[in-house]
């Protein structure tokens, strides 16, 4: 399904975006009328977030994310004493100038993405600033007030608050992406929040610790820290980006390669990847994990390469046209093929069961088949009987079919879904 | 771990015993002076679990966690708290043999106490004194020394073991060791001060900080080189589930990958290229699924239709890689691996140097594989013969350049002719011979109007050519 800039806007998506957006002018606007409070301060986190903003990235699990450019802006919001030239200085802005900076910065660090073409993300700006925004809220009255200054006896005490504010401000950063998330993906909330709390846990412990360390380590090092911590993050960050191009290029090869069946005439054109995307569509609106979704697809992808090892290739490559015990060898054949990479385990297994029925008359239900399995079953079966046709009539005759085999071929649950997802492709292609 | 020589174990004692005198005397330090028993209990523990998280994935990457540990130790609380805290790796490796362990231990003790030495006797500023008086930039030059020294220290132990064990030239080693070495130290000394600043606001708690960013960066390394291996297996094993379509080539598109290769760094190649190289050399004939087995299997002639078929394997291998974006070079490699320097080969009968160069190296590199392989119509030639082939083939078909490189790679690695992974079914050796594509010495079936097969495949190639850039999977996708 291609993403259009209208998507951006769907579900919990423009609720962070007009959030962002409030937040950003209210900003600037208190920053306008009471002036900027120490300016060089404001303006090197401000070159900071704007570099971070250049150099942003897109992390494993399409998630666009600026490190370096959260990382400042935390550190801006979480700012104590400060060393400047002229010795050690409090500092007294307040949370709309923190707020203010960092819209400023994101928008300067925007534009030369956009200026080559490269759209950005808007909710992925407007979460930044919230959370900027809220890290500041929780700290800086606290500070400026002076109500931190009885925490100087114990000096773990201070860096343990700001540790603690910062791990609340991912866990709001991770509420935020998963309510976008949703609406734009069509993803349980619930699994949402699962997937973003995880994806935390490893680029976000670095940014907030980076956030943690400018701030303190400013107390001694002034401007000094702003680039020295900067650097270990921008390693982290070009580790995930060829972590993050390496599952691309993964991804790209199965697809390619899921084509063998389909060069070698045994499978219609496209139904490899039409049954990989109706599956995901599926899996996602079901609640599977992001790496329960990727081995979805990869198995998708790969469901019939067990046709290679027939002689004679079957009719269309349609497996729904078969009996069970052809379907399962089918399979079988393919689960062989998976495994011998060794690295594909749970792909062949989901391979190996698809050939599964729901239930079997008179017995209990069988828990054991993966549940992948039983959506590729269907989404398979689907495409089939309708393959890259756009013609409702036959779509509308396809589900009809599915729904009929519920009693025992597929699992009802899973048709019910499909069925919604068909419907609503057919609303957009009419 | 091969048997020990008396000297090596001679040398590990010596190693032990200069390490354990230096960590009693730390004991007997910290008892006098109890202020430096907390970085001792904070930083030892963060020492074990960064060498606990080392991994074999990682020995390729310059991201270690306990350099700057161990720089810090010092730098927090003087030659005492490094050489123990060095010492608390003993620890671990539980079931690695003792003359390791306490080689690796004494190892860190060693080097902690020789980069505290220098550090001391160059008046370094301790932590507690860059909080009060701010951080100056004068007070690096006590810093490097110390680095440059642990670098001297560690590469002088590792020497040692090598002229001991195996008796190697120490100068050679010595001073790529030493070179290699002294950027990411340098920067582990960076880091080593950032603990140290920390610790100073804010005591172990913000000095633990620090190695997060460092920790998530290795982390995320290690699922790279994970996702990497996992990605070589899976391509390697679904090509090689293609070839048993084929029953003569199995085993072929690897070595014409390793070929390739071979031919690419006697090149020069940049390593980018070689990579994309030796994928496209893994990929170089998966269009020959589109082929019927009945055609690929057949002995004996070909009619112009077959022909057509198999002239088609190229384009349709193009079209199937495309999505693949990282190889962009390799679906020129792929897409024209059967031209020829005279302009009589498919799919778009190109000539000289119009021909991609990874094509130019993947030819070469097919015909080579093919010849050394068994065939039902003959046995395998030998290197010497086929090169000899090669050769007289040059300049009609092949590029002189790349047979050249070829024929001195060979000089400096011998080809191994099995493929890494031999199934070794030897009922299959059995089946119908096959018309081999790749093989330059077999006369080319003789139809009498080639001319339309050629036109086909090159009318193929054409619409190939248009589609550049499109999917064409997108056409009537389920969306």
């Amino acid at each position: 399904m291609r993403r259009t800039w209208l998507d951006e806007f769907a579900g919990g998506s423009v609720l962070v975006i007009v959030g962002g957006l409030l937040f950003a002018v209210a900003g600037i606007a208190a920053t306008a009328v009471t002036g900027l409070v120490q300016p060089s301060i404001a303006i090197a986190f401000g070159a900071l977030i704007a570099v971070g903003e250049l150099v942003r990235v897109n992390l494993p699990g399409d998630r666009s994310a600026a490190p370096l450019g959260a990382a400042a802006g935390l550190a801006y919001a979480l700012l104590g004493d400060f060393r400047g030239p002229d010795g050690l200085m409090r500092t007294d802005y307040d949370v709309g100038q923190v707020v203010a900076v960092t819209s400023v910065a994101i928008l300067v660090g925007t534009i030369p993405h956009v200026a080559v073409g490269q759209a950005p993300r808007l909710e992925a700006l407007a979460r930044r600033v919230l959370v900027a925004g809220f890290a500041a809220a929780l700290f800086r009255p606290l500070y400026t007030s002076g109500a931190l200054d009885g925490l100087e006896g114990r000096r773990w005490a201070l860096p343990a608050f700001m540790l603690a504010i910062v791990v609340l401000t991912g866990i709001v950063d991770a509420l935020l992406a998963a309510l976008a998330r949703s609406g734009r993906e069509r993803i349980p909330f619930a699994s949402a929040v699962r997937d973003e709390l995880r994806a935390l846990l490893g680029i976000g412990s670095a940014i907030g610790a980076t956030g943690v360390l400018i701030a303190l380590a400013a107390e001694v090092m002034g401007y000094w820290a702003l680039p020295i911590f900067a650097l270990p993050l921008l390693v982290a960050q070009f580790s995930f980006r060829r972590y993050a191009a390496i599952r691309a290029t993964y991804l790209q090869t199965i697809r390619a390669l899921s084509r063998v069946t389909e060069v070698g005439g045994y499978t219609e054109t496209g139904h490899a990847q039409r049954v990989a995307r109706l599956s995901l569509a599926v899996g996602r609106e079901m609640g599977l994990s992001e790496a329960q979704l990727v081995d979805l697809e990869y198995a998708a992808l790969m469901h019939d390469i067990g046709q290679l090892s027939l002689t004679d290739p079957i009719p269309g490559g349609a497996t729904v046209m078969v009996s069970s015990e052809e379907q399962r060898r089918i399979a079988e054949l393919g689960a062989e093929v998976i495994r011998q990479t060794g690295v594909m385990d749970r792909v062949a297994t989901i391979v190996d069961r698809q050939a599964e029925p729901y239930r079997r008359p008179g017995q209990p239900f069988d828990a054991g088949v993966p549940l992948a399995s039983r959506v590729i079953r269907a989404a398979n079966a689907y495409d089939d009987l309708v393959g890259g046709s756009l013609d409702s009539d036959r779509r509308l005759a396809a589900l009809e079919r599915l729904r009929l085999g519920v009693a025992y071929e597929y699992d009802p649950q899973v048709v019910d879904i499909l069925t919604r997802a068909v419907e609503r492709t057919m609303l957009v292609d009419a | 771990m091969p048997a020990l020589r008396r000297a090596t174990r001679w040398y590990i004692a010596f190693l032990t015993a200069l390490a354990s005198a230096a960590v009693v005397a730390a004991a007997f330090g910290v008892r006098a002076e109890p202020d430096l028993l907390q970085p001792v209990l904070v930083l030892a523990p963060l020492f074990i679990l960064a060498a606990a998280l080392n991994s074999p994935l990682l020995a390729q990457v310059k991201l270690s966690a306990n350099v700057p540990i161990l720089i810090a130790a010092y730098l927090i609380g003087g030659w005492e708290v490094a050489c123990l805290v060095g010492a608390s790796t003993i620890v671990l490796k539980q079931g690695e043999p003792w003359s390791r362990r306490l080689f690796n231990t004494s190892q860190w003790v060693l080097m902690g106490l020789a980069g505290a030495l220098v550090y001391e006797a160059l008046d370094g500023t301790a932590a507690d004194a860059l909080y009060h008086q701010g951080f100056a930039a004068w007070q690096l030059i006590p810093i490097a020394c110390s680095i440059l020294t642990v670098i001297i220290v560690n590469a002088a132990m590792m020497l040692g073991v090598l002229r001991c064990q195996e008796q190697i030239k120490v100068a050679s080693v010595w001073r790529s060791m030493v070179l290699t070495s002294a950027v990411p130290y340098f920067a582990y000394g960076l880091f080593g001060l950032l603990m140290a600043v920390l610790w100073s606001i804010g005591d172990g708690f913000a000095a633990a900080l620090v190695l997060i960013p460092l920790l998530v960066a290795r982390w995320a390394f290690a699922q790279y080189a994970e996702q990497r291996q996992a990605y070589e297996a899976t391509i390697r094993s679904l090509v090689q589930a293609v070839e048993t379509k084929d029953h003569y080539t199995r085993g072929h598109s690897e070595r014409v990958s390793r070929a390739s290769v071979m031919i690419a760094r006697v090149l020069g190649m940049r390593e980018d290229r070689v990579e994309a190289l030796r994928y496209a050399g893994i990929l170089h004939d998966v269009g020959k699924l589109g082929v019927p087995t009945r055609v690929l299997q057949k002995s004996g002639p070909l009619s112009d239709l077959e022909y057509a078929a198999i002239q088609l394997h190229p384009v349709r291998g193009t079209e199937m890689v495309r999505g693949i974006a990282f190889l962009e070079e390799a679906y020129a490699g792929i897409l024209h691996h059967h031209e020829r320097l005279d302009g009589r080969g498919y799919p778009s009968g190109l000539q000289g140097k119009e021909i991609p160069e990874f094509a130019r190296v993947i030819a070469v590199a097919d015909a080579f594989d093919s010849m050394t392989s068994t065939r039902s119509y003959r046995g395998a030639r030998g290197v010497p013969e086929a090169l000899v082939e090669l050769r007289h083939c040059e300049s009609t078909q092949f590029d002189p350049r790349m047979v050249r490189a070829l024929v001195t790679a060979l000089q400096a690695e011998p080809w191994r002719t099995v493929g890494p992974i031999d199934q070794g079914d030897a009922d299959v050796e059995l089946s119908g011979g096959s018309y081999d594509h790749d093989d330059p010495t077999v006369e080319r079936p003789s139809g009498h109007d080639e001319a339309v097969a050629i036109q086909a495949a090159r009318a193929e190639a054409a619409e190939e050519r248009q589609l550049h850039g499109k999917d064409v999977l997108q056409r009537g996708g389920w969306s």
